[in-house]
């Protein structure tokens, strides 16, 4: 797995020690991963999360949907979309909780 | 790859953020049966919850240092073969490697003491994946409250 943090990251300087950082990206690369693969890596990624950041979950296992879908129900954060494009499911979830 | 239908989140009875926990009897020492208890392990484990693993009976051979190929049911001995194939061809990873990442999530795995006893096995015969050789009354103490499987 990979979690690399796409588009713009946090910056590094600007708006002070007190300023809330930015929402981040984050794209978890789970193709290819079997159940519990993709779940696993979307809770490794989750734990390095904080409020408002949006992780991009892309996997093949069949299962994902509901699984992602559950996942979020028990942890309490919320999927925003889940697409399926070329063999490839992409499930957009933002962290509402931690 | 199918277009799927699910019912949407909200509907989930689960509450979201609490803090739940699956405990698992692990009996069985046949190899079909160690998959879903790395399956099910990680994946408690992913969910956030706490996750107890008690290891008894003939399965306390898969966790001893010393290496057991451990058996398909007579029954299925013909179709494992093909089964080790499509596990391979799927990328599903190996009990083992589920378990330990499990670990790694926080889930907690004893060994049986009194099966222990009578396997000849003490607490150095075990290898990294056992946290500790504990009784029944630890286990049933600590599982309490939550879900309980058996395999």
């Amino acid at each position: 797995m990979s979690a690399l943090p796409a588009g713009d990251g946090r910056p590094g300087d600007g708006g002070g020690p007190a300023a809330v950082p930015p929402p981040r990206h984050t794209v978890v690369d789970a193709r290819g991963s079997a159940c519990p693969g993709p779940i696993t890596d979307l809770s490794l990624a989750y734990r390095r999360s904080s409020v408002g950041d949006v992780i991009e979950l892309l996997a093949t296992d069949p299962g994902v949907e509901p699984d992602t879908r559950a996942w979020a129900a028990k942890t309490g954060n919320r999927v925003i979309s889940v697409e399926h494009r070329d063999g490839t499911i992409v499930v957009l979830l933002e962290i509402t909780r931690r | 790859m199918s277009e799927t239908t699910v019912r949407p989140a909200t509907e989930s009875p689960a509450r979201p953020g609490a803090t739940s926990k699956v405990s698992i009897v692990m009996f069985s020492g046949t190899a079909d049966k160690f998959i879903p208890l790395g399956v099910f392990t990680q994946a408690a484990a992913a969910l956030g919850m706490q996750v107890l693993v008690f290891v008894t009976g003939f399965a306390l051979r898969g966790f001893t240092k010393e290496h057991h190929d451990l058996p398909f049911p007579a029954e299925f001995a013909g179709a494992a073969p093909d089964l080790e194939r499509g596990m391979r061809a799927a990328n599903v990873a190996s009990w083992d490697a589920m378990l330990r990442q499990a670990r790694q999530m926080g889930a907690r795995v004893y060994a049986c003491s009194m099966m222990s006893e009578v396997m000849g096995l003490g607490r150095g015969d075990y290898g990294d994946l056992v946290d500790d050789v504990v009784g029944a009354a630890t286990f049933l103490e600590e599982a309490e409250g939550g879900e309980t499987l058996f395999i």
